[in-house]
Order: C-alpha cells, then sequence, then structure tokens
C-alpha cells in the first residue's frame, strides 16, 4: 500500500512527488511516457499573478497567493541554479535570438547584461540543427542596435562522423556533449577562442544548457566574458534537463517511477479513490494507496481525450468545463478550447460544476488537467503547474 | 506589353492545359494567375480520376469522356497518377435495382468493371466495414493535382508558353466589340499594366463570370462549394465509393500518404466562400461511416474546401433542384462569346471535371487555333506530360537519400532533380529531411523556395507538400525560414509568413478539432506561442 | 477493435515530438541511424504506400524499446520497425550473408547454448582464445572485444522434495540455462524458502533473441512451444516466473499469441514477491547484513511497466541500501553488442552507466551493481569492471544461504 499515488510523471506530477516524498510519504509516480517538459525551453513562466488571481476561475484564484510564492521558493531551494523573484521577470532568448522574459529561469540563461554590452558574439557550432546563426543575428541587431554582433562558427571533433555525411547535431546532442569529460575540456578550449575586441564583449551559446552541472558552471565562470545560454526549439535539453533533475530528486528520496505504461482506470470505492490499475505488458497491475493526484496533462497530456463529440477525462470520467465556443480565428491568439480541464476546490479536489461538491475525498488534481486557463496566452504554463503540484504534494 | 497572340485567365488545370496545347502548336500564349498555380479548385478536390463509373448512370456522355481522358492520362502522365483502381461497394443501405442499372450503364459507357466477392474485398481492405454486399472493381485512380498543373507549367514553358503567377486580370480591354488585351496587376508589386493580344480565354473557374463582368458580359457561373476531409494515413489502398446515385461524402480517395473523403456540395456566393465548416464535417463524418466503421478513431488532419464552378445553363434544367448542385451535369461549356454575345476574341470554358482536363483544354485549343488560321493538330493526347526520368537519377538518389521515399521526390522534381541530387551531394546537409512526415528533403525545398515564381510559403508547400502531413506545419514551418531569410527580397517578413502560413493551417485545422489532431494542436501553440514567442498582431 | 484498426490509431498518436529519437540510446552514438520517429511513425505513413524505406538502416535498431517507454503517446515504436524489418525480409533481405547467418544464430540462443554446454570447458576455452575470437569476427562478424558470456553445465533443477500446496512454474531462460545456472538455483532456492515447489518443464528459448535479429514468426513459433507445456499449469492457475527480464517481457506477451494462452500468469521474480508482501506473505527473516548496492533498471523490465520491484522489495531488508543508476540503456541489448559493426555503439551507449558505476564504487556509493537481466550483468562487468549480479543474490544474502553458492557464484559470472 501505497502513500499515494501520482498519475502523470510532468512537471506538476514530479513536483508533488518531490514534496510529497520530502514530506516521508511513500510515492509512486505513474507515468505513460516523458512529460511535455523536454519540449520547453526550461525557463518557467508565472505570469501576471495578481491578474489572473482576480479571474475567478483561474487555478491561482484557488489557492492562497502565499501558496504561490511558497511554491516558487520551494522550486528554488530545490535547485538553486534556478533563479526569478516572484512578480518580477528575467529576460531570456528565443531560439531565433529575440528577448523574452519568465519568471523563474536558469542562471545561465539570464540575458540582462546584454543591456550593457558593445559587443555580441554569437557561437555558432557546427551543424546545429534547428539553428540559424543569420536570422539570430538580424534579430539581435534590431532589439540591441548599439552592439556590433559577431558570429563564431566553430566544428569539435567529437561530431566529425555527423559532419561527414551531413547529418545535423541537435542541440540536446551539443548539451549533452558539453556536460561529458571530455565535452568539458573541449568547450574550455572553443571559448579560449573567442577573442576579446571591446570589454563589454557578452557570448551567446546556443546548445549548452549547464544547469544543474558544476563543472559546466565552473568553465563559465572562469571566462573573461559573460556567456548566456539560449533556448532550443524543441526537443531542448533546457527542458530535459529539468526533467531529468526532477526524475532524480524524486526518486533519491526514494520513490519509485513508473515510465512507459498508462493507467486503466482507477478502482473506486464510494467517494474514494482506492487502487491505480496499470495497463503493464500484457496484464494489468494493481498498485493501491491512500491518496492520488491526477496530472495527467490535459488534452496534451493525454489526460483529455476530445473525440468529434465530446471531451472527456480518460481515467475517472471526471466532468470537465467545456466552453460553448471551441476556437478562435487568431491561431496564435487566446483559444477557448484550452481552458477545457477540472473545476476543482481549494483543496485541489475535482467538483461538480454544478453543485461544487467534492467528487472524491483523497484525489488532488494539478497542472494542466485544472481548467479555465490556457498557458500560452497567460504566460503562467510553469506556474501553474509547479505550484498546484507542489501544493497537492504539501496535502498528500 | 504584347508578347502572345493569346492570353489565358486561370492557372488551374484547364488553365495550364491550354497553355500546353497552343504552345505545342506554336501559338504562342501567356497565362495570368492571381495566385499561384493550382492553388484553387485544381488542389481542391478528392485527386480522383473517374473511370466514369460514377457518371454512368446519370451522365452517360460524361462517364464516356471519363473513361477516354482516363486511359490517356494514365499513358501520358503516369508520374503524376497512382493506378490504385478503384471500388464500388454496395452497403445495407444501397438499393440493389441501382447496382443492376449502373452495371448496364457502365457496360455501354465501355467502362471495363468486375466483381469480386466481399470476403476478399475486406481481406484486401480490412478497414473497410464487414457489411458490404457487393464490390466491383472499377479502373479509377488518383491523380495529383499539384504535380499534374506544374507539369503541365513546365511542358508547356519548354514550348514557349508563359505563365505569371501572382498577376490578376483586373479587367478586359474592349475595342470596338473586340477583346484586345488584358488590364493585369502584379499582385506582389502593386504594378498595373496592360496585356494585349488577339484573343483572350477566361479558363478562371469560379472566378470566370468576374472575369467577363469586366465588360459587361453575364456568364452564369454556379459556386458549388464542396468540402472533404484529410486522414493522417492511407486507410484504403484503392478508391472507394459507395455504389449508389452520386451524394455527399461517400469516396474515399487513398493519396500519397494520406487519404481524402469528399465531397459535400453547397450552392455560395463567391468563390471566396471557401473555409471548411464544422456542419459540413459532421456531414461527411456521418456518410463516412458506413464504409469506414472507425471514422470516428482515425485521425484527420484537416478540412478543405474547394468551389467547383457549375455553369448556369447546365443547371436551368426544368426540375433540378437548386440546392444540390450534384445534379448539375458535369459535363463543360465552351462559350465563344462571338457567337453568343457579339463579342470578337473571348472564349470562356467553365464547368467540367478534373479528369477531362485535357480534352477541354483541347476543345479550346481547337477553337482558338482555327480563329487564328491555324492547321497544327491537337498532340497532348499523345505525348508524354513529361520526359522519363534517366535511371542513373534513381540510382543516385537511392544512394543519396537512404531512408527518403527518392521516387516520390524525383517525380516532384522531375527536371529539377539532377540539379538537387547534385547539390546534395555537395552539400550533405541539405540530404536531410527538413519535412519529416512528408519526408522532404532540405535540398527540394530549398530548390522551390529559390523558384522565381515562388512567392510565399504556401507555394513551396504545393510544389513540395511540405506542411500537409501530420505535424501541419508544426516543425516544418520553422524549419523553412531560413530558407525564406536567404531570398529575403522575396517573400515578407518572417513573422509574417510563419504567421499567414499558420493562419492558413489553422483555417483547415479548426473545423477538425478534436482527437490527435488538437495534441498536435496544443504542441503546436506551445512552440510558436511559448517557445519562440510568435504574437497575433 | 480489430489488429488493423489498432494499428491505425497507435500510429495517429504520434504528435511528431521528436522525444523517442531525442532519448535514443542508438542515435545518440550513431549518425547513421536515423532515429526511431524516422524509422517508426514517419516511414510506416509511406510503408502503407507499398514503400519499404530505410530497412538496411534499421538494423541498427537494438530493440532496447526505450523510444516506446519514452513516448507520451503509447506509439509502438520498436514494433513497428521490427513488423517492417520482417516484411522486408519477405520480399528482399537487407543485410549480408555474413551478417544475416550471424542473426540466425543469435536469434537462436538455445541452439547455441545446448551446442556450447555439451563440453563447456571447451567452449570456454575457444571462447577466450583470441585466435578464435579473431576467426569469429571474420566469419560470423561477432566483434573479437564483445564480452561474450561463459557456458557452463546446464541448468537443471535437482530439488524434488516434498510437494507444497503452493506451486510456481519457473521459466530459467537461456542465460540461466546456459551460462548462469547458480542464478537459476538461487530463484529456485528463494522460491522454496517461501513456501512454494518450483516447477520446471524443458522450456525453449522465450523468443526474444528471435525477434531482436528480426523473425518475428519464429519467434511465435517458439512462443507457441513453451505456451504448450506450459498449459497444463496454466490451466490449474499456477503462475509463471522468471528473473529475466527479457523472457519476462515476451512472456507476458504470450497471452496476446493465442486464445488459450489468455490466463497465463507471467509474473517478473520480484514482482511475484512483491505481491506476498503485499498478502503479507512475503518471509522476513533476515540475517544482520550490511550492503550498498547500485541498481540498473534494464530497458526490458522498463518495458514490462511493472515498475522497479527489486529495488521496492530488497529496501526492506535492513541494511540494505539499494541507489537507483538512472543512466538509460547499458549498450548491449541482448546480441546486439556482439555484433562487430555494432559492438562500438553498444560501448558508447552504455558509457554514461559505465561512468557513474565506476564512479559510484569509487567513492563508496555502493560495492556491487545489481540487475535483473544477464545481458545487463555481463555489459557492466565488461564496461565498468565492477562486479554486477542478479538482486536475488541480495535477498540470498539476506536470508543466510549466500555462503552455501558464494564459492560457485564467481566462476558463473566471469567473463570470457
Amino acid at each position: 500500500m501505497w502513500d499515494g499515488i501520482i498519475i502523470g510523471g510532468g512537471l506538476a506530477g514530479l513536483i508533488a512527488g518531490i514534496r510529497a516524498s520530502e514530506r516521508g510519504k511513500h510515492v509512486l509516480i505513474i507515468s505513460e511516457g516523458a512529460g511535455s517538459l523536454t519540449y520547453s525551453s526550461g525557463a518557467l513562466n508565472f505570469g501576471d499573478v495578481v491578474q489572473l488571481r482576480s479571474r475567478e476561475n483561474h487555478p491561482y484564484a484557488l489557492i492562497e497567493e502565499n501558496v504561490i510564492q511558497a511554491g516558487m521558493d520551494y522550486f528554488q531551494k530545490l535547485f538553486p541554479d534556478y533563479q526569478g523573484v516572484c512578480g518580477r521577470t528575467q529576460t531570456l532568448f528565443t531560439p531565433l535570438g529575440s528577448p523574452r522574459t519568465a519568471n523563474i529561469i536558469p542562471s545561465g540563461q539570464n540575458a540582462a547584461v546584454l543591456q550593457d554590452a558593445k559587443r555580441i558574439v554569437l557561437m555558432a557550432p557546427e551543424g546545429m540543427k534547428d539553428f540559424f546563426s543569420k536570422i539570430i543575428k538580424t534579430n539581435l541587431k534590431i532589439c540591441y542596435p548599439q552592439c556590433i554582433v559577431d558570429i563564431y562558427p566553430f566544428r569539435i571533433s567529437a561530431f566529425e562522423a555527423w559532419h561527414a555525411i551531413g547529418k545535423p547535431v541537435t542541440g540536446m546532442e551539443y548539451a549533452r556533449y558539453w556536460q561529458s569529460g571530455p565535452g568539458i575540456a573541449e568547450l574550455k578550449r572553443v571559448l579560449a577562442g573567442v577573442t576579446i575586441t571591446c570589454s563589454e564583449t557578452v557570448v551567446l551559446f546556443p546548445g549548452l544548457a549547464t544547469a544543474f552541472s558544476e563543472p559546466l558552471k565552473e568553465v563559465l565562470s572562469e571566462t573573461p566574458f559573460p556567456v548566456i545560454e539560449m533556448t532550443s526549439f524543441p526537443p531542448s535539453a533546457g527542458g530535459h534537463n529539468l526533467y531529468n533533475a526532477l526524475k532524480q530528486k524524486f526518486k533519491s528520496l526514494g520513490g519509485e517511477l513508473l515510465m512507459g505504461t498508462g493507467v486503466q482506470r482507477i478502482e473506486l470505492q464510494e467517494k474514494e479513490c482506492r487502487k491505480a490499475i496499470v495497463s503493464s505488458k500484457g496484464r494489468p497491475t494493481a498498485f493501491a494507496a491512500h491518496s492520488f493526484i491526477l496530472a495527467t496533462g490535459g488534452i496534451l497530456g493525454g489526460g483529455i481525450e476530445v473525440t468529434a463529440e465530446a471531451a472527456q477525462e480518460t481515467l475517472l470520467g471526471l466532468p470537465l468545463y467545456v466552453p460553448a465556443e471551441w476556437t478562435k480565428s487568431e491561431f496564435l491568439g487566446e483559444q477557448p478550447y484550452a481552458h477545457t480541464g477540472i473545476e476543482a476546490d481549494s483543496d485541489l479536489r475535482p467538483v461538480d460544476p454544478g453543485t461544487k461538491e467534492v467528487l472524491f475525498e483523497n484525489l488532488r488534481v494539478a497542472g494542466r488537467m485544472l481548467a479555465h486557463w490556457d498557458p500560452w496566452t497567460d504566460n503562467c504554463g510553469g506556474g501553474v503547474s509547479l505550484t498546484s503540484g507542489w501544493y497537492a504534494g504539501e496535502k498528500l | 506589353m504584347k508578347e502572345s497572340k493569346v492570353v489565358i485567365i486561370g492557372g488551374g488545370a484547364t488553365g495550364v492545359g491550354i497553355l500546353r496545347d497552343l504552345s505545342m502548336r506554336g501559338i504562342s500564349a501567356l497565362l495570368l494567375e492571381q495566385g499561384d498555380l493550382a492553388h484553387g479548385t485544381s488542389s481542391r478536390f478528392h485527386g480522383l480520376l473517374h473511370s466514369g463509373a460514377r457518371y454512368a448512370v446519370k451522365d452517360p456522355g460524361s462517364a464516356a469522356e471519363c473513361i477516354d481522358e482516363n486511359l490517356i492520362l494514365k499513358q501520358i502522365a503516369p508520374h503524376c497518377i497512382s493506378d490504385t483502381g478503384g471500388w464500388f461497394v454496395q452497403t445495407r443501405d444501397d438499393s440493389p435495382e441501382y447496382v443492376e442499372q449502373w452495371t448496364k450503364a457502365c457496360a455501354n459507357a465501355h467502362i471495363p468493371i468486375s466483381e469480386i466477392s466481399p470476403s476478399e474485398a475486406c481481406r484486401k481492405e480490412p478497414l473497410m466495414s464487414k457489411d458490404v454486399l457487393r464490390v466491383f472493381e472499377v479502373p479509377d485512380a488518383t491523380v495529383d493535382g499539384f504535380k499534374i498543373v506544374w507539369a503541365n507549367a513546365k511542358s508547356a514553358k519548354r514550348y514557349g508558353g508563359q505563365f505569371k503567377t501572382y498577376h490578376q486580370a483586373k479587367r478586359l480591354i474592349m475595342e470596338n466589340n473586340r477583346v484586345v488585351g488584358v488590364s493585369t496587376k502584379n499582385l506582389l508589386t502593386g504594378e498595373e499594366f496592360m496585356v494585349s493580344c488577339d484573343i483572350v480565354v477566361n479558363a478562371s473557374g469560379a472566378w470566370a463570370s468576374h472575369v467577363t463582368g469586366s465588360i459587361g458580359i453575364p456568364l452564369d457561373v454556379i459556386c458549388d462549394k464542396g468540402t472533404l476531409l484529410a486522414f493522417n494515413q492511407r486507410l484504403f489502398q484503392r478508391v472507394i465509393n459507395r455504389l449508389r446515385p452520386s451524394g455527399d461524402g461517400d469516396i474515399f480517395v487513398p493519396h500519397e500518404t494520406i487519404t481524402i473523403l469528399g465531397t459535400t456540395s453547397e450552392f455560395v456566393d463567391s468563390p471566396e466562400e471557401n473555409d471548411p465548416q464544422e456542419e459540413e464535417v459532421n456531414k461527411l463524418l456521418e456518410i463516412g461511416r458506413h464504409v469506414l466503421p472507425g471514422i470516428m478513431k482515425n485521425r484527420v488532419i484537416r478540412a478543405f474546401s474547394g468551389i467547383r464552378p457549375l455553369h448556369r445553363e447546365d443547371h436551368d434544367v426544368p426540375g433540378v433542384n437548386k440546392e444540390e448542385g450534384r445534379n448539375v451535369s458535369r459535363s463543360f461549356a465552351l462559350i465563344d462569346h462571338e457567337l453568343q454575345d457579339g463579342i470578337q476574341g473571348l472564349i470562356s470554358i467553365v464547368g467540367g471535371k478534373f479528369t477531362t482536363y485535357r480534352l477541354m483544354a483541347e476543345k479550346v485549343s481547337d477553337r482558338v487555333a482555327e480563329k487564328l488560321g491555324s492547321m497544327t493538330p491537337c498532340r497532348t493526347a499523345t505525348e508524354d506530360l513529361l520526359p522519363v526520368i534517366p535511371e542513373h537519377l534513381h540510382k543516385k538518389a537511392a544512394q543519396l537519400l537512404p531512408y527518403a521515399p527518392v521516387e516520390k521526390m524525383l517525380e516532384r522534381l522531375q527536371e529539377d532533380a539532377e540539379s538537387v541530387l547534385t547539390e546534395i551531394q555537395r552539400d550533405p546537409r541539405k540530404g536531410q529531411m527538413l519535412c519529416e512526415c512528408e519526408m522532404v528533403s532540405a535540398a527540394e525545398v530549398e530548390k522551390a523556395a529559390s523558384d522565381e515564381d515562388t512567392h510565399h510559403l504556401a507555394d513551396i508547400r504545393r510544389k513540395t507538400r511540405l506542411g500537409m502531413g501530420t505535424c501541419q506545419g508544426a516543425f516544418c514551418t520553422y524549419r523553412a525560414l531560413p530558407l525564406l531569410w536567404d531570398k529575403k527580397e522575396k517573400y515578407d517578413a518572417l513573422q509574417d509568413e510563419l504567421r499567414n502560413f499558420l493562419n492558413q493551417r489553422w483555417k483547415g485545422i479548426r473545423p477538425v478539432l478534436w482527437g490527435q489532431q488538437l495534441r498536435e494542436t496544443e504542441l503546436t501553440r506551445a512552440i510558436y506561442a511559448s517557445i519562440l514567442q510568435v504574437r497575433e498582431n | 477493435m480489430s489488429f488493423e484498426q489498432d494499428k491505425a490509431e497507435i500510429l495517429d498518436a504520434c504528435i511528431k515530438c521528436s522525444a523517442c529519437t531525442a532519448m535514443c540510446p542508438v542515435a545518440a552514438v550513431n549518425p547513421l541511424f536515423p532515429g526511431p520517429k524516422i524509422l517508426g511513425p514517419d516511414a510506416e505513413r509511406f510503408r502503407l504506400e507499398g514503400l519499404q524505406i530505410g530497412t538496411t538502416l534499421s538494423y541498427y535498431c537494438s530493440k532496447c524499446k526505450t523510444c516506446e517507454i519514452t513516448c507520451p503517446s503509447g506509439v509502438k515504436i520498436t514494433e513497428m520497425i521490427t513488423r517492417a524489418q520482417e516484411d522486408a525480409k519477405m520480399s528482399e533481405g537487407g543485410k549480408t550473408l555474413q551478417f544475416s547467418i550471424r542473426d540466425y544464430l543469435f536469434g537462436r540462443a538455445e541452439y547455441l547454448g545446448k551446442l556450447a554446454t555439451v563440453l563447456p570447458g571447451l567452449t570456454n576455452v575457444l571462447l577466450k582464445a583470441p585466435l578464435f575470437r579473431q576467426i569469429l569476427e571474420q566469419t560470423l562478424g561477432i566483434c573479437s572485444e564483445a564480452p561474450l558470456p561463459a557456458y557452463h553445465t546446464k541448468f537443471e533443477t535437482a530439488e524434488k522434495d516434498r510437494k507444497s500446496k503452493k506451486q510456481v512454474v519457473y521459466f530459467p531462460g537461456c542465460f540461466v540455462t546456459y551460462n548462469d545456472p547458480l542464478t537459476g538455483q538461487a530463484i529456485v532456492k528463494v522460491l522454496k524458502h517461501n513456501g512454494y515447489e518450483v516447477i520446471v518443464p524443458p522450456f525453449h528459448c522465450c523468443g526474444t533473441p528471435l525477434e531482436g535479429n528480426g523473425y518475428l514468426r519464429e519467434a511465435q513459433e517458439t512462443a507457441k512451444k513453451n505456451l504448450a507445456l506450459m498449459e497444463p499449469y496454466m490451466r490449474a492457475g499456477i503462475p509463471l516466473i522468471t528473473g529475466c527480464t527479457s523472457c519476462g517481457l515476451a512472456l507476458r506477451e504470450y497471452p496476446g499469441l493465442a486464445e488459450s494462452a489468455s490466463e497465463l500468469q507471467a509474473y517478473d521474480l520480484f514482482e511475484f514477491l512483491w505481491e506476498l508482501q503485499e498478502r503479507n506473505e512475503f518471509r522476513k527473516d533476515f540475517k544482520d547484513i550490511q550492503v550498498s548496492l547500485g541498481y540498473h533498471s534494464s530497458c526490458h523490465l522498463k518495458a514490462q511497466g511493472i515498475g522497479t520491484p527489486s529495488v521496492r522489495l530488497l529496501r526492506l531488508i535492513p541494511g540494505v541500501q539499494v541507489t537507483d543508476l538512472d543512466q538509460g540503456c547499458c549498450g548491449l541489448s541482448g546480441s546486439y553488442g556482439f555484433k562487430k559493426e555494432k559492438y562500438h555503439t553498444a560501448m558508447q551507449i552504455g558509457k554514461p552507466l559505465f561512468n557513474r558505476v565506476r564512479q559510484g564504487a569509487a567513492n563508496s556509493e555502493f560495492q556491487s551493481v545489481i540487475t535483473e537481466c544477464g545481458g545487463c550483468q555481463v555489459q557492466i562487468r565488461h564496461g565498468s569492471g565492477i562486479e554486477t549480479v542478479h538482486p536475488v543474490w541480495v535477498l540470498m544474502q539476506a536470508y543466510g544461504f549466500f555462503q552455501l553458492l558464494s564459492s560457485g557464484r564467481h566462476a558463473s559470472s566471469e567473463l570470457v
């Protein structure tokens, strides 16, 4: 019998698992596959918390403001390589070299220092996939007109076999290489080749993610110029490293992660969840627990299945909020469908949308499964998942 | 500006067919197209090369034309056609009397049919409904609208024909009841100029009445909107028709990697009304279910609509229901405005169907040739549309691209294949797949992007299939950006190209936003709205 | 739902996120391998058009199933690749004759084992002889540096004592049968200690080596033979237990092969023991021991979707510390790492794991490594030089049986 079973191993599920394990709970996370962190930039956005809390149903409005703050603090205590303050944003770069903002970012991505730069050196690793130096240079020149922008192409012997057949090296492959022993030595050599023609030189480095790697951070602390990591087109090292760090943290606290297998259904007893029935190869396995967290990632994660006729929560058939108007004409603007999700009480327990009655006493909902938000227009994808996950883990 | 004896308005299959035919007869011709070639109806249909069986009962004339043209096109354009064969299946809901009527009609039209047992049929098409009663094989095939239009254009070009895309015919210029030219606007530069000629051929399909309207001649063209669904994969290996009087949404056409289900029929007021609607989608799903019982679970990647131009005269047959465009004859109408309206130098061609585009072009060209006193006969029924791809290129492609469907690439590229392969040999990085869903190499996309008649990402899409597969542009749109940037003088700003392309894709995804395509959409929004921070204006 | 409709829906589930290729251990070290996304779901859409795409390159796939475990959409990527290889074989092979013969042999681990264990001493001498290994490499394409496991006198159970009311059937698998019989005996011992009579019918190979070498059809034939042997026990509701994770994966899929097999209860050893623990039937008469272990989860255990029951269970033993190494695939993947064109790929795949093992052993985080998979044990020992055994040995030690077998223990796992 487990203390808690968390269904879904994305940001919300892992944070919940870490928090609960840290509180001494025996926790199992069941995850269909790698969560969506690997597609993310690795930076976490919280959005305008005050404004979002004023929206009646927004997930932030379910929990106290200090819970949001506490979740954020907790994350940073867990991962000191991340920096940020509630209510303030940090500047970082998109893969196309445009500045953007986010609330908590890996320290290496912080681009604040560029305000005072006179020269930007854009590192251009040979044959890097989804990296377009000329476009980035153009964007940098627009955003930092005071700077000279130089492209610094380089190639390293480790990927010669790739270059020989014209195969691109992904940002993740580069990042993984830099983290290895030979990669660290090579990185020092490459950076040593960058000449400083003016004292306010800043180096911009794609395909590099130093968070969680002490040796890498040390290399960068010794360079005569600041080095800024760029975020990548997915799958990206920034998000993936965070995912790995969360997984390792959870496992090191004694948690068990069951990957690659979905939960078929939940066995119920009146208003309580009892067992998660997992679709193991060939024959299902039952795992019993006192308490459950549903963090199955909404539409993208597969926790909500939408057919031509209806939307439904896949495990328990929990009632969903479904907007009457499904889409709007501008693709990247607000999309009502994104608000589809489970309505919950202040304890994150699912409620009946009509009567507000709590449906299951020992089940909490976290992350993208919650209703009434659009991560891409509310700019709070990381924030909601992190805080609701933390809170669910705290309450488990 | 006077370059040619003939100006053709409209760059669909009929227009380019006429351009090729005239060029082969040595008659100089210039084609004007307001968008990209094949951007209209010629690429917005189910891609079925009719055997004629579908029209055998109702319109034997059409059926006979179809089977003739079917056989001709399979001969002259094999690389644009996939000879899948087709079935007519009778379900429990379809009348047995009609089956008898139909088999007789096929015999009369000389359409070869052969019956196969339902059990054999179910074995060959395991996703098909097990409830079919009778199954007949017919020589249906599938045809690639983009490819055949471009093949005609390129062939015409070799014979001296010219075409200008993104050139809109604003109005016809008249002198003494004679059309002497076309006032033309270059939509990319805004420049306006006059093209003079001896004869104007109005082959602008659903836009045909706009063209004649500019000189006050009414031409009743009915816009019959047809909506279709594209499924993510090849669900059937052959065309599957319902064996019943033609109706909405009862043909499945396997097309390259996807399957198309169509087509609805509804009259609309203008050719611009081509946004697929949810009701049409639901109708298609409801009807398609009888042949594909798992239809609700098969992933639909998009819906799209085309406008069939029907000629009013056909429609004015008494007793025909206005709401059902399908009952209007598909046979085309060639209108010599000299005979009909007393205006010389203007011919309109309306109606018809894709399968008979060549025949329509032949008839128009015959009339034009007659007017110009040319005696050279039509050769389009016998001369191959494109030269054969030499064997060494097949070998080279297979060697350079070890995991790509190279034959498809060669068929798309045709005479450009050699230069694209040489480029990959020179720089193997360009042999990587830029579009992984449809497996289009970076070199091929680069070639399309640098073509002089390519002006938008959507033009690249039509030439290469980029963005037409499972991800609907989620990954390849981004990957095409550097190619646009390299030729930035002819493209819009990157952000605009990107937004426009995504919004075009969105138009077709919106009405089918459920299941896996909805997940794909969430991923696409995450990439563009969050990671790349692209915003709507 | 029909097989074809199911197949269509699984292909539809791919949203092209590329997580599979990003996590693929082979693609990470071998640029010639286009990766699971392209060879799996991407190529599948073209295969439905009748086009064979990238079949030759697909033989670099090690069938470790990391892609399937990673995929957030439940796409059966390895299965697609294997099926495509099978189809290609029907039309025309994608391999050279040399590799075909070798893969044919590696697919038949059972016959190799039978042959080798006629005179295991001689086999081992030969497998150690550099000249013989050179010949193997030249003729069959078996890498001369690869850690081919030593052969032993065939595993047999001598235990024929009183009938317990509780019975289990044990599936030893080729590795235990021919290379590591002592582990088989340890498993039998632990099950007996928990009150079970252990039945060992003369099973054949589970089929995984055949599948891994592209012989899907033969794999199913072999499976059916095993099912026939299992039939009477299956009807009596006796569970089938294996300590090998590759066998376990295959056995769990047996019920899909035949209607009559639907009742088969196949268990991983520790999954079974954990069930006993949940029912309070697991014996915890542990001796006082102090051990720290690094745990490697084999890819085929991950693919079973049962979690890591051995870690769960061993953590119940006072004084036992288990660290999950969490470093992905060891690289060997059955016989993949023995092949000359793949040996170096396999070693590179395993590098992060070997480094982690060496580092953990160097700073006394743990003394040795445990993993259920025999192949992983061989490869981790080869790559890191650190002792690696089946987790059942920790139970053996905790129960105080270890001394009984310790003299012969290390010989069993010795590398050639």
